[in-house]
């Protein structure tokens, strides 16, 4: 498929894009604040994926290669709009301890992507990147041009956010069961 | 533990956004084929002013190179429609020309003493034609009637059977009233005359030397040859033609060649930064973090093709190839996969890096192929020198390029071409001091106006250097 791709064969162009892009659709919507935003990434990173396909040296799955672009163009569009790029300010912080609360995540995929596109945009792309993407507070720190320290820190506030709202979540449909029986 | 603990939470959370994906909707798909398609077009695109470039170079060096001869062949067949004895032999009604076996000389030894021209009709007569020189278009009026006098005398005499018409070169001698000798040879056949501007029509044509031809039918009374004088005034006349025409060589330049925010010569030493990632806005160009970028060699090869405007104007034409560089102090070559993700290149995999450690110097090579033109205006003219101010532009479509960009993040250079414009105009300026009829010494200096960097305005190539020109087809 890739092969064909690289030919330029619409068909295989299509099957690629079948494949991945509901995936790569979820990446860019935890990174954005709207759908359409998510989508125009989704957009971007396609047409980096197919006009660099020749980049691609069949080494490790094509996925991954794609999951990485798209990223990428995703941090790359925040920092490009407007809109983004004025609340994706980092302050200096003094370390924060991380939580030692590990609630179970009794929400669906969809309703906790939700909730950490409502931490604030500096907040939001440092959880994304460090735990669900992977990447450690150093390399964060050189793809955003912050220390690590602070990379550290805001994900330290980002977590304990995020963990406060899932309890809530949790206790609140609790609540709903107990009253509903 | 807690280490652990926190690792859970992080866990879940890729978990459940492992299985989180969301359908796009038809528009993206759209929008994207729209423009991956539309990209590849630009692409192509890009490509055709130089290839129709490069084809009209070639033709016009075509053109250019088979124009003088063709000319020359042009002056044959004009000599040949105005040789004195055609028009008259025009004037003899003779029948439809069957099996004509006509012998033409060849232009190229037209100008030959023993060059005979025959020309073998239904008649026993051989006809000696004189055959001018390459200049000598118009003939003689004198010499015209002289001629037509004879052949009508021919025809009152007798009547002609099988005639053989010879025409032989006698350089348009003047002196000479008579340069046509008619003999009346024995034939066979019966054979129409062919006028001597269709001769070249027939397929059996040869080249004969007076000496190729039978004595038997050659019974020639003598041909009078010109003075040597009168061979040189022509050949001083066909000179002074050429010099009309375009004339070839080769150029070969080398030189330094610099990067720098504009003009840029050998004491400016940038420091290159142009791709580090400082925040989300385009980085500063230039910071004490990487390498100063100091000039490296360069050099230019190709064929050229001038032409006399005027007296004082020249105009040169070239098509070739040409290095630049420049030097870095990079480090150590890895071989790891790196993803690089700044500014300018987002996304981009590679397989290799350099390290900044400054070790080992690389050279960031330009490969070219260059179009070039201009006008070369003779401000000096003395006895002893000539100087030639040059001015003219050049359009050059880069072939490829070993340039290193570097990266904060990577700490080191990577190569990605895809940042450099591929097509760049330059402008060029310079002295040119003939030293002999064929060559020519020019100190220059080009400057392009096209940025290096297709995202970065600031940064152009200044090249400058020595060039020398060698005129191949100057006689």
């Amino acid at each position: 498929m890739v092969k064909d791709c690289l030919k330029g064969k619409p068909e295989a162009q299509r099957k690629l894009y079948e494949q991945f892009a509901k995936t790569m659709l979820g990446v860019c919507y935890r990174y954005t604040k709207s759908l359409k935003d998510a989508e125009d990434v989704l957009q971007d990173g396609f047409v980096k994926v197919f006009l660099g396909m020749h980049q691609y040296k069949f080494e490790g799955k094509l996925g991954a290669w794609i999951h990485r672009i798209m990223v990428n163009t995703a941090l790359n569009f925040l920092k490009k709009n407007r809109k983004y790029r004025d609340e994706m300010y980092f302050k200096e912080q003094p370390l924060h301890p991380v939580a030692a609360d590990n609630p179970v995540i009794d929400l669906q995929a969809k309703e906790l992507a939700d909730l950490i596109r409502q931490l604030p945009q500096g907040y939001q792309t440092i959880f994304n990147m460090y735990a669900v993407e992977g990447y450690t507070h150093v390399e964060i720190g050189e793809l955003l041009g912050i220390s690590d320290g602070t990379s550290r820190s805001q994900y330290a506030r980002a977590r304990a956010l995020l963990i406060s709202w899932i309890e809530k979540n949790s206790l609140e449909t609790k609540n709903e069961n107990y009253a509903g029986k | 533990m807690r280490i652990m603990r926190e690792n859970e939470f992080e866990k879940r959370v890729q978990q459940k956004m492992g299985d989180f994906n969301l359908r796009p909707s038809e528009e993206v798909w759209t929008a994207v084929e729209r423009r991956i398609r539309k990209e590849k077009k630009r692409r192509v695109i890009a490509w055709w002013p130089l290839f129709f470039l490069i084809a009209g170079g070639g033709i016009a060096a075509g053109i250019l190179l088979t124009k003088k001869k063709g000319k020359e062949e042009i002056i044959t067949a004009n000599k040949k429609t105005e040789t004195p004895i055609q028009s008259s032999l025009e004037k003899t009604s003779v029948p439809e020309p069957v099996n004509n076996s006509i012998n033409t000389a060849n232009p190229d030894t037209a100008t030959n003493k023993n060059t005979a021209i025959i020309v073998k009709r239904s008649s026993d007569e051989i006809k000696i034609i004189p055959v001018k020189s390459a200049t000598s278009v118009k003939p003689d009026r004198q010499l015209k009637e002289k001629q037509t006098n004879v052949i009508q005398k021919q025809q009152n005499n007798t009547e002609v059977n099988n005639k053989d018409i010879v025409t032989a070169d006698n350089k348009n001698n003047k002196k000479n009233e008579n340069p046509l000798v008619t003999n009346t040879v024995p034939s066979t056949k019966n054979e129409p005359l062919i006028p001597a501007r269709d001769s070249a029509k027939v397929s059996n044509i040869a080249v004969v030397t007076k000496q190729d031809i039978p004595q038997k039918n050659q019974k020639q009374e003598h041909v009078p040859q010109p003075p040597d004088s009168v061979s040189k005034k022509e050949t001083t006349k066909t000179t002074n033609k050429k010099t009309k025409k375009w004339d070839w060589g080769i150029h070969f330049s080398a030189g330094r060649s610099s990067i720098g925010q504009g003009l840029s010569f050998a004491g400016q030493r940038l420091y290159f930064d142009a791709l580090a990632l400082q925040s989300s806005s385009p980085p500063g160009l230039f910071s004490n973090s990487s390498s100063p970028v100091p000039p490296s060699f360069s050099l230019a090869t190709g064929v050229y093709f001038k032409k006399a405007i005027s007296k004082k104007l020249d105009l040169n034409a070239g098509l070739g190839y040409s290095y630049l560089s420049t030097k870095i102090n990079a480090g150590s070559r890895v071989d790891s996969t790196r993803q690089i993700n700044n500014y300018y290149s987002q996304g981009l995999t590679v397989n290799n890096f350099y390290r900044s450690d400054g070790n080992s110097s690389h050279i960031n090579g330009y490969h070219f192929i260059s179009l070039s033109a201009d006008l070369s205006w003779r401000i000096i003219a003395g006895k002893k020198i000539n100087i030639y101010w040059e001015n003219g532009f050049s359009y050059n479509a880069m072939l490829g390029s070993s340039m290193l960009h570097y990266d904060r993040n990577l700490q080191g250079y990577y190569k990605d071409n895809s940042l450099l414009a591929k097509n760049q105009l330059a402008f060029s300026t310079g002295f040119s001091i003939p030293v002999s009829k064929r060559l020519g010494v020019s100190p220059f200096v080009s400057y392009n106006l096209t940025p290096v960097l297709k995202n970065s305005d600031t940064l152009h190539f200044t090249n400058y250097g020595i060039r020398i020109r060698f005129l191949i087809n100057k006689k």
